[in-house]
């Protein structure tokens, strides 16, 4: 294995329901290496999506520490936080989120918008990207022309435009059919081996987990 | 995020969800356009109507003759008021025109051809129209050249028209007073003045040298702008007297009744107008307020998603802060043209032309307002959404 990217330990997260604390992480751990593709599976409530919010320090842990390229993450303020997300992450939700009533090439725009690209290098990175994921000719489409696995293949080309160290991806399959779900996984495998991307990818799917180099299975507490 | 960036971004939003936001925009659009109207022609539009009033109430006319003379049995009162005293008073401030009048004392003989008749006669200055909103019926009332080189012209009232001539279209020929040969050149419209049918028409020139029996002028007739100026008016033309005509003193007449009527009922018109366009500007911003609030809750996932992909909770605060003034802004503009089209429509109907500075003194209140609106009502939606946290964002469905 490479040398590690991410790293977290005992990491316990727990949600206040109705007065009561509800333990929904308890004492987990994990190694993502650079360029490692990582696969979370588990049955649904189990908290992985949980999990992909703690990495993308969208949620603090209860207790636990995550060190980032050796780096105590977990100090960092608000504005250094989406500092980390832009620079270090590309999240791609779940459900393939895009900005509805927004064309494909501002929807891949926006995360250079948001790290200040200059304006005249922006169109050649986003030509990039959407050619890696084949979406090239749908560039000025809206994105509610999309069908599914294209609206997918655009998030994922959101997530890698401003050259993340790890994509996060929750449940990218989901909502597709097999031919489309392999269509992703090959990109995803692509993605990792050109450009030293890790992956932590959250599935039920077992055909998909086993495009990973490792797959961690959580069960409830 | 770059500025440029920011504007392109809520441009985009604003404009794209035009049919959402096209409701407020237009109450802010007539709100705008009402307020810069009414700053703009409210002064014209007053005076405007005050002229109207004029040839129903004389709202805004003033009569001054001097008191009668103590002593019983006054063979002769030769009193008049002095060229002097014309001019002062003119110059006071709300005060558009003076127009003194001399009377023939008893009737004139007017002859045209066969036909001799009586008939009341004045010597008048050409001001005296404009006073009294007289028009003519046919060619042109008494002129100020005429007035200037004494000629020897005539306006007659439709009555005299009649009884010398049978009938009313009669400019250009002739009438004979007391050896005068005098060309009638207009026909009074007798509509602002009806106990003036019978009445014949010199310059107060021509009749002063012309005539024989002629009174002194001792009669003046006065109108103000507008209403407002009346009572100021009224103050002041005795002290005018007092300083060039010392010893004479004056009664002034005018409508008290019609004067107080008029006042309350355009007081009451006015404020109503006025708190109309700043409810209508509420509503606006009001319209504002709401949209920002509800599209914070509709456009939850969104927030959420640009957080997830490296928006700070500034760039979401400037983003919906600079929807809410681009909105305001860019209908408050189209407010501004529709204003502006309102007030050349109206200067174009009453006949003034648009007071320049009052209409860019207009623009400036209405952009700082609606910019005010903007914020005011995008501030607090705008920090709502920027402190959303992603996690509830995205976990919202
Ligand atoms: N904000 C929250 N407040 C309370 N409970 C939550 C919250 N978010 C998630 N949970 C609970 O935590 C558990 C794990 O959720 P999640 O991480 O979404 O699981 P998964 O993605 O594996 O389906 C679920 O039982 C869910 O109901
Ligand atoms: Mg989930």
């Amino acid at each position: 294995m490479n040398s590690p990217l991410l790293e977290i330990n005992s990491i316990t997260k727990s949600y206040q329901i109705a007065g009561q604390d509800v333990v929904v992480l308890k004492q987990f751990s994990m190694t993502v290496g650079k360029g490692e593709m990582v696969s979370i599976m588990g049955p649904s409530g189990s908290g992985k999506s949980t999990l992909l919010f703690i990495l993308g320090l969208f949620l603090s842990p209860t207790a636990g520490t995550y060190s980032f390229d050796n780096r105590d993450v977990l100090q960092l303020n608000r504005k250094e936080q989406a500092g980390f997300r832009r620079n270090e992450i590309g999240f791609v939700l779940q459900g393939a989120d895009l900005l509805e009533n927004s064309t494909v090439y501002e929807n891949v725009e926006y995360p250079l918008i948001y790290a200040q690209s200059k304006r005249s290098g922006r169109q050649k990175r986003i030509h990039e990207v959407l050619d890696q994921v084949k979406l090239s000719h749908r560039i000025h489409h809206s994105s509610n022309q999309l069908s599914g696995g294209e609206r997918q293949r655009v998030a994922i080309a959101r997530a890698l435009v401003n050259h993340p160290s790890v994509i996060l991806a929750d449940e990218p399959t989901g909502q597709l059919d097999r031919e489309n779900s392999l269509q992703v996984m090959n990109y995803f495998r692509a993605i990792a081996e050109q450009t030293e991307t890790s992956l932590v990818i959250v599935t039920h799917d077992q055909q998909v987990a086993e495009f990973c180099d490792q797959i961690i299975i959580i069960d409830r507490g | 995020m770059r500025k440029s960036d920011l504007i392109r971004i809520s441009g985009r939003q604003v404009f794209r969800q035009y049919r959402k936001n096209i409701g407020v925009a237009m109450i802010i659009i007539l709100g705008t356009a009402g307020l810069i109207m009414v700053i703009t022609m409210g002064r014209s539009i007053e005076q405007n109507i005050s002229s109207d009033l004029e040839i129903i109430g004389n709202a805004t006319r003033i009569r001054v003759i001097f008191k009668p003379p103590e002593t019983i049995g006054a063979i002769q009162d030769n009193r008049e008021f002095s060229d002097r005293v014309i001019k002062e008073i003119t110059r006071i401030t709300g005060i558009e025109a003076v127009a003194g009048i001399i009377r023939k004392r008893g009737y004139v003989r007017a002859t045209s051809g066969e036909r001799e008749k009586q008939f009341e006669c004045l010597g008048v200055d050409h001001s005296f129209w404009h006073i009294h909103g007289s028009t003519s019926l046919h060619g042109t009332l008494i002129t100020a050249a005429d007035v200037r080189n004494s000629k020897l012209v005539c306006t007659i009232g439709q009555r005299v028209a009649q009884e010398l001539f049978g009938s009313v279209d009669v400019v250009g020929k002739f009438i004979r007073i007391e050896n005068n040969l005098i060309e009638v050149t207009g026909v009074l419209d007798t509509i602002s003045m009806p106990d003036k049918v019978r009445h014949i028409f010199l310059p107060i020139t021509t009749a002063r040298k012309r005539l024989s029996r002629m009174s002194p002028r001792n009669r003046l007739y006065i109108r103000c702008s507008s209403w407002d100026d009346v009572l100021p008016a009224l103050r002041q033309i005795p002290d005018v007297l007092e300083k060039f005509q010392p010893g004479d003193e004056v009664e002034l007449f005018f409508p008290v009744e019609i004067l107080k009527r008029v006042k309350a009922i355009a007081f009451g018109v006015k404020t109503f107008v006025k708190l109309a366009l700043i409810s209508t500007l509420f509503l606006g911003g009001f319209g504002i307020w709401n949209i920002m609030m509800m599209s914070v809750r509709a456009r939850t996932r969104e927030i959420g998603l640009k957080k997830a992909i490296g928006a700070e909770d500034k760039d979401i605060l400037v983003q919906f802060l600079a929807e809410a003034v681009l909105l305001s802004l860019s209908a408050s503009t189209l407010g501004i043209l529709l204003g502006w089209a309102g007030v050349s429509l109206t200067a174009d109907i009453i006949n003034s032309s648009p007071p320049q500075e009052l209409f860019w003194f207009s623009v400036l209140i209405g952009f700082l307002f609606s910019l005010f609106l903007g914020v005011a009502a995008g501030i607090v939606p705008a920090i709502k959404a920027s402190r959303m946290e992603v996690v509830t964002a995205l976990r919202y469905e």
